[in-house]
């Protein structure tokens, strides 16, 4: 009824209908993706789709091992695509939340003389799109020999979600009550156990949700992975690139079985912070 | 132990001055209440005391240790803040025993504390609690407890009981005030509840736009207001104050021209007297009016325009020549729109010179 009363009471029907509606609608393309990494190659180019068919693995048989022209079966090394894109995305996200988090908190508590200038101008390298400064990147790369290597691309990540770190976290240290780290303070706190003991556990669920929305950002990241990994560092998302074109065309199966493996361990992480997510991301929205 | 002394302390937040030129004492088992309407410096005065605000002149003393450059952390100063301040991650017994570390007792000592204090404030059943698991009274009494644990140079009060409800703040202000007679240091209350001040402290000061108007015992500021300010802040209800001009002057008394009604006081009581022809105010409490003698004064035919009964008393406001007179009758009655006369006892009006300032009375000395 429409009485104008907010209630805590479950939402009635017509709210659930659009909300698995909205739901719906925004998990279709995964559920596809991941249908098609079961289907055969005639099921998943089937006109008009198909939504019941005899499933197969043979697809992520094909993720994991290659046959050769001999007929002998070996590991197709995607393994080392995921390790890399664990090691690289985790490195990255880490090392960003470690800086951001320090610097949003010397933003927040230690304000320099134009403190909002040199927040804007943080902000401002994510404000082009990333394609323009590729070509500079590419040849600093070169000149300096990072190219193809771990740290290079680490490095780079990290320069990306650092603005992004330092941004989100230092909203959550505003809202906090200064009052409480004063306490600690005349209880006899030097800065860094302030910091450590009394900041940070209030920021945990902003602590969460940066590193989650960082993740997601890396995890998914494939320009700069193409230009500036080797075969040895190679990510994901390039592995994925690569299976598209060969003789047979799109291997739509292949891929989506690899997409569906790629999604889960971003899945796992979102679910295990889902609590503190959820806290995070409605933050600002509650307090003020 | 150590005195707490002030000495020309002030703030200036880029050309505001939120604290001028401030200077107190208080003793080691004193309690004193800084007073005054909220913006008026006494919070940043007791941060300047914490050391959480960098004085822009004058110096704190703790004895005679100048501490005005030590930061807050090596002041060794408790102070309970007046949103609590409690840690949020962690439990009410970490709360309560954060502030052991500067000291470093036994892990023995500090236990022994720890069950003291809680049990004192009744938080033995808690102590495994987080604060957002508590009750406002419970988080008031945790924030007050890790302020007593220790035994720093100074306690400091920020408005301790302003977020408790009506009942709570009065069972706290006892409770509060057992505790702080036990403690033996120097301790400041800022407060601008003036039933507070005068039930909790030793001795007031009462503050506006970031100087101390007047300092003294509780009754001493309420019965010797130095000027109309602080005469019109502390008592409720309200003083009434009347403006006034004085006609005529001489041995036997002083005629006071008060809206048009002519006034007759006494001179022989004061021990200066207001020139002919001087602006001067008349206060007196609504109380005072109660129980007025014959040869009171007589400010005849107030018009109620208010009455609030509250139970035992009614709170008569009338219009009295375009001023306004508060006055507190016994019992109900006094309906708006009845004419009546206020009697007051010479010896209940308080005078205050064209410079608001009181007019003292030979008698102030013996009293005090």
């Amino acid at each position: 009824m429409a009485s104008g009363f907010r209630t805590h009471d479950q939402a009635g029907p017509v709210r659930t209908f659009f909300a698995w509606l909205v739901g719906i609608i925004y998990f279709a393309p995964v559920f596809w993706i991941v249908l098609t990494a079961f289907k055969t190659r005639a099921d998943a180019l089937a006109i008009p789709p198909k939504l019941v068919f005899a499933p197969t693995l043979d697809n992520f048989r094909a993720v994991f091992f290659q046959t050769s022209t001999t007929g002998e079966v070996t590991g197709s090394g995607v393994w080392l695509y995921f390790a890399n894109s664990a090691f690289i995305a985790g490195s990255s996200v880490l090392l960003a939340l470690i800086i951001g988090t320090l610097a949003a908190y010397a933003f927040s508590r230690y304000p320099l003389k134009g403190n909002d200038t040199y927040l804007f101008v943080i902000l401002s390298t994510r404000m082009l799109p990333p394609i323009v400064v590729i070509i500079p990147i590419f040849l600093v790369f070169r000149l300096t020999g990072l190219s193809g290597s771990y740290i290079g691309i680490i490095l780079l990540y990290t320069g990306f979600n650092l603005p992004f770190s330092i941004w989100m976290m230092k909203s959550f240290f505003d809202d906090l009550n200064p009052e409480v780290e004063d306490s600690a303070r005349m209880d006899g706190s030097g800065d860094w156990s302030v910091f450590g003991r009394i900041a940070l556990p209030q920021v945990k669920a902003g602590l969460a949700a940066t590193s989650v929305f960082a993740l997601i950002l890396t995890w998914n990241e494939f320009i700069f992975a193409l230009l500036l990994t080797g075969p040895e560092t190679r990510t994901v998302p390039v592995a994925i690139a690569s299976t598209i074109g060969g003789e047979i065309g799109v291997d739509w199966g292949k891929l989506s079985a690899m997409v569906s493996l790629f999604l889960i361990p971003v899945f796992i992480v979102t679910f295990a912070l889902q609590n503190q997510l959820l806290r995070g991301v409605t933050f600002g929205t509650v307090r003020k | 132990m150590n005195e707490l002394k002030l000495t020309g302390l002030t703030k200036y937040f880029g050309d505001f001055a939120a604290v001028r030129d401030v200077d107190l004492t208080v003793k080691p088992d004193e309690v004193l209440c800084l007073l005054g309407p909220s913006g008026c410096g006494k919070t940043t005065t007791l941060r300047m005391i914490a050391g959480l605000e960098s004085a822009t002149q004058g110096a704190v003393y703790f004895g005679d240790r100048d501490v005005t450059h030590l930061p807050a952390r090596d002041r060794d100063v408790a102070m309970a803040f007046q949103f609590y301040a409690l840690y949020p991650d962690l439990t009410v017994g970490q709360n309560l025993a954060y502030p052991l570390q500067a000291e470093a007792p036994t892990p023995a000592e500090s236990a022994d504390r720890l069950a003291r204090i809680a049990e004192i404030l009744q938080l033995t059943e808690v102590l495994d609690r987080y604060p957002h698991q508590l009750s406002e009274g419970e988080k008031q009494r945790v924030a007050v407890g890790r302020c007593v644990i220790r035994a720093p140079n100074a306690f400091l009060f920020d408005e301790p009981l302003s977020r408790l409800d009506a009942k709570l703040r009065d069972e706290m202000r006892g409770s509060i005030r057992k505790i702080l007679a036990t403690l033996d240091r120097p301790t400041v209350i800022v407060t601008h509840d003036q039933l507070e001040a005068m039930t909790m402290g030793d001795r007031i000061a009462v503050m506006r736009d970031g100087k101390v108007e007047q300092i003294g015992r509780p009754l001493d500021v309420f019965e010797r207001p130095a000027n109309i300010f602080v005469a019109g802040f502390i008592g409720t209800p309200q003083m009434n104050l009347l403006k006034g001009r004085c006609l005529a002057v001489n041995d036997t008394g002083l005629e006071v021209d008060l809206s048009g009604q002519m006034i007759r006081l006494p001179s022989g009581p004061f021990a200066t007297l207001p020139q002919t022809g001087a602006e001067v105010t008349l206060g007196f409490r609504p109380r005072a009016a109660a129980r007025a003698q014959d040869d009171a004064v007589s400010l005849q035919a107030a018009r109620v325009f208010l009455s609030e009964n509250m139970g035992a008393e009614t709170l008569v406001h009338s219009d009295w020549n375009g001023q306004n007179l508060r006055v507190l009758a016994h019992g109900p009655g006094h309906p708006e729109g009845q004419v009546h006369d206020v009697q007051v006892d010479p010896a209940d009006l308080t005078l205050f010179g064209a410079d608001g300032i009181r007019i003292t009375r030979k008698s102030d000395k013996e009293a005090a």
